[in-house]
C-alpha cells in the first residue's frame, strides 16, 4: 500500500470537521483527487459510495 | 508540494450516512495513496440531529479512516394491554433532539418494500411517553398467519431511520376481531427476539365440498359444497369459487387466481365450470390451482377459505382434459390436504425452447435453481462473467495455464470473454431466444489494456491465477459516453445475430441490508443503462424484476426466480394461447392477479 504522511492533522470535535496536510509526492501534482472509499465492498465493489471531498491543492 | 483536505462531517454524510468504516484515498487516477497520521484517540461527533455518529480514526495501516455508527436508540413498551382491539401502553425512549419526529409504525414481515401498513405519530417530549393504538380498528391488509412487526420511525427531517419494539416483561393478549375484516383475528404477542409484533388469524370456518363431477369430453368442471355457519360468530355466505395458481417454490404461495360466480341457496353453494375457460398460459407445466370459496359476512368483508372433501367421500380417479390450441392437459383431484385441486400437465412432449443468456446470476441462477424451466427450456449458451462492456472491447489473449483450477463452466465463459467470441457463439447456437441484463455492467470493475482490449473483472476471475496490474483496474460507471458508445455497438453486433424482438431484456434492482448507498447508486446507473437499451432496441421484450430486487446478500433468490420464470413464460408462452381466446371462450367474471405480486 502506498501512503502519504500528514504534517498536520487536526479533528475539530464540536465542528464535526477534519483538516490534515500531506506532502504530495511528484507525479501526484493537481490531477490529484480525494475520495472516502468503504472498506468492505463485496458485491458491489465497483460503485463504492465513492465521492470527492472538497479539494484545496496548495 | 503540500495540499490540505477539510473533511465536514454534516456536508458529507447528513444525507447519506455511510456506516461502517472508511479509508480516505489520494488518487491521480492511476495510483492511489492512504494518509499516515500519528496514533492518537478520537471522540464521536454527533450529526443528523443526533442519529448517526461519526469519527476519525486510525487503520491498522496507521493510516486516517473514518467510522460511523448509528446511536443506539433503543425503545422498550410496557405496562402492555390490548383491549377492545386497542393496543395501549408506555414506551421508554432514549433522550433524542426537538426536531426528530417520531411515529409508531407497523409492518408486514415479509414485505420486502419499505412502506409501513400504519403509522402513528408520537411526541416524544419525555423519556416514558403512553401511547394507545386501534390497531384492529385500523389494519386492512390481512392473510391467515401473516405477522406484522412493530417500529418506531425516526425522521430528522434529511433521513428516516427505524427501531423495533422491545418488550421484556411477559405478556399476553387475548384475541380481537378486526374491524375492517370480521374474518380475521388480532393479536400482539412477544416474539421470540422479545420485540413486539403482532399476529392475524383468519376465523375458522367449515367449506365444505359434497360432490365434484368431471365431465372429460368437454372439459366440464362441477362442484357442490356447503358453508358450515353454525358455532361461528360469523355468519358467512359463499358469492364465488375461486382458484388460485400455487408458486412452486413456496406451497402456500399463489401467483395468479381467477374469480367466478356460485349458485348459492342458504348454505350450499354449486358452480360449473368450463376447464378450457382457465388461463392455461399462466400454468405451468406440473401447475396445481388449488379451489377456493370466497365467502361474505353480513358486514360486507370478504375471504377465501380453502375447501375441505367430507369425510367418506372417495376420491375419483379423474381422466385429463386436453385443453384445445395449447400444449396442456387438465384434471381435479383430491390433495392431500383433503383440498380439490386442478392439475396441469403437459399434453405431450414437445421440442423445447433453445435459451442463450448474457448477464448477471440473476438470469442465470433461475434456470439452475426452479425446476420447471427444465422441461421447457434448454440453455443453449451461458455467459455471466463477461459484460456488454468488455464484450465490445478487443481480444486478449487466452492462455490456457492460468486457468487450471477453474471448473469447466466458469473456464468456457471465460474464454470467450477473452476471446470475445460471444456473438460466433450465439450465431452458432442459434436460440430462439436471448435473455441479457446489465447488471454485470454496473457492479463488476473493467480491466483496460492498452489498444483497447477489455475484460470484466468478476469474482471467477479474480479466483485464477491470471495476472493482470491492478493500476489498470478502472470504474466506468461515471464514464456515460463510453457506456453509450459500447452499448451502440453491442447492440449493432447483437442485432446481426438475433432479431430483436426474440431478445429478452431482464430489468432488475439490487437489493442489500448493507451498502444501501451504494446499492442506490447501482440501481441508478442500471436503471439508466436499461433506459437507453430500450431507446436504441424497442422491439426488446422486456422482464421486469425490479419489483423483486436481486438480493446480494442471499444463496437463493426465491422470489425473484419465480417472478423470471413465470414472466419469461407470459412473453415466451403467450404467442401459443393469446389473450383473445381466452377470452372468447371463457366465462371469466374475474380475473386478476394476487396482490403484491406482478406479471
Amino acid at each position: 500500500m502506498r501512503t502519504l504522511t500528514s504534517t498536520n492533522f487536526s479533528y475539530q470535535k464540536e465542528a464535526g470537521r477534519v483538516t490534515l496536510w500531506v506532502e504530495l509526492p511528484e507525479q501526484v501534482k493537481e490531477e490529484s483527487t480525494f475520495y472516502l472509499i468503504k472498506n468492505v465492498l463485496a458485491y458491489c465493489r465497483r460503485l463504492n459510495g465513492k465521492f470527492p471531498i472538497n479539494r484545496k491543492l496548495k | 508540494m503540500k495540499a490540505s483536505v477539510e473533511i465536514n462531517f454534516e456536508e458529507l454524510f447528513s444525507s447519506e450516512p455511510l456506516e461502517g468504516a472508511c479509508q480516505l484515498i489520494f488518487t491521480n487516477g492511476s495510483k492511489d495513496y492512504q494518509c499516515k497520521i500519528d496514533p492518537q484517540s478520537f471522540d464521536y461527533y454527533s450529526y443528523n440531529n443526533g442519529l448517526y455518529q461519526c469519527k476519525p480514526y486510525l487503520t491498522t495501516h496507521g493510516t486516517f479512516g473514518l467510522y460511523q455508527r448509528k446511536v443506539e436508540l433503543p425503545v422498550v413498551a410496557e405496562k402492555l394491554s390490548f383491549k377492545k382491539g386497542m393496543l395501549s401502553g408506555e414506551m421508554t425512549f432514549k433522550p433524542i433532539l426537538p426536531a426528530v419526529q417520531v411515529e409508531i409504525g407497523l409492518k408486514g414481515r415479509n414485505d420486502i418494500t419499505e412502506e409501513f401498513a400504519l403509522r402513528y405519530p408520537v411526541k416524544v417530549d419525555q423519556r416514558k411517553v403512553g401511547f394507545e393504538l386501534p390497531l384492529a380498528f385500523d389494519l386492512n391488509e390481512f392473510e391467515d398467519g401473516m405477522i406484522y412487526d412493530l417500529y418506531v420511525i425516526y425522521n430528522s427531517g434529511e433521513l428516516v431511520r427505524t427501531e423495533k419494539v422491545a418488550t421484556p416483561k411477559n405478556f399476553k393478549a387475548d384475541y380481537a376481531r378486526s374491524g375492517k375484516n370480521s374474518f380475521y383475528l388480532i393479536k400482539p404477542y412477544k416474539n421470540n427476539e422479545q420485540l413486539l409484533s403482532l399476529y392475524i388469524k383468519q376465523e375458522k370456518m367449515a367449506v365444505s365440498i359434497v360432490d365434484v363431477i368431471f365431465n372429460k369430453t368437454n372439459g366440464q368442471f362441477s362442484i357442490e359444497g356447503l358453508v358450515d355457519n353454525e358455532a361461528v360468530p360469523v355468519q358467512a355466505r359463499a358469492i364465488k369459487i375461486v382458484l388460485k395458481l400455487r408458486d412452486k417454490l413456496g406451497k402456500e404461495q399463489y401467483s395468479f387466481e381467477i374469480a367466478k360466480s356460485l349458485e348459492v341457496s342458504g348454505e350450499i353453494f354449486a358452480g360449473s365450470y368450463p376447464l378450457e375457460s382457465l388461463p392455461i398460459h399462466h400454468s405451468y407445466e406440473g401447475g396445481i390451482w388449488d379451489v377456493f370459496i370466497r365467502l361474505q359476512a353480513s358486514n360486507h368483508s370478504v375471504a377465501d377459505y380453502p375447501v375441505k372433501v367430507v369425510d367418506g367421500y372417495l376420491s375419483k380417479n379423474y381422466h385429463y382434459f386436453v385443453i384445445p390450441e395449447s400444449s396442456k392437459k387438465i384434471k381435479p383431484y383430491v390433495t392431500g390436504a383433503r383440498g380439490i385441486a386442478l392439475y396441469t400437465a403437459a399434453n405431450q412432449k414437445k421440442e423445447k425452447l433453445k435459451i442463450a443468456l448474457f448477464g448477471s446470476q440473476m438470469i442465470t441462477e433461475p434456470f439452475l435453481f426452479t425446476t420447471r424451466t427444465e422441461a421447457v427450456y434448454q440453455v443453449v449458451l451461458q455467459q455471466n462473467l463477461s459484460s456488454m462492456i468488455s464484450m465490445t472491447g478487443k481480444p486478449v489473449v487466452w492462455n490456457d495455464k492460468d486457468f487450471k483450477s477453474v471448473n469447466k463452466n466458469d473456464r468456457s465463459m471465460l474464454k470467450q470473454e477473452f476471446e470475445k467470441s460471444f456473438f460466433t457463439d450465439l450465431e452458432q447456437a442459434a436460440p430462439d431466444y436471448l435473455i441479457i441484463d446489465l447488471m454485470n455492467d454496473v457492479v463488476n470493475p473493467l480491466i483496460q489494456f492498452v489498444d483497447s482490449q477489455l475484460l470484466t473483472l468478476s469474482s471467477a476471475l479474480v479466483r485464477t491465477s491470471y495476472m493482470f496490474n491492478e493500476e489498470s483496474v478502472m470504474d466506468t460507471s461515471d464514464n456515460h459516453m463510453m457506456i453509450m458508445n459500447a452499448m451502440d455497438t453491442f447492440i449493432s453486433s447483437l442485432t446481426a445475430v438475433i432479431p430483436a424482438e426474440r431478445i429478452i431484456l431482464a430489468t432488475g434492482r439490487l437489493i442489500n441490508d448493507e451498502e444501501k448507498e451504494q446499492i442506490k447508486r447501482n440501481n441508478r446507473v442500471l436503471g439508466m443503462l436499461e433506459s437507453y437499451f430500450l431507446s436504441k432496441l424497442p422491439e426488446t421484450n422486456v422482464l421486469d424484476l425490479t419489483n423483486t430486487p436481486y438480493r446480494v446478500d442471499a444463496q437463493h433468490q426465491g422470489k425473484s426466480d419465480q417472478e423470471f420464470v413465470q414472466q419469461l413464460n407470459a412473453i415466451v408462452l403467450d404467442k401459443q394461447v393469446t389473450f383473445r381466446s381466452r377470452v372468447e371462450h371463457g366465462n371469466l367474471d374475474q380475473e386478476h392477479q394476487i396482490p403484491g405480486k406482478r406479471h
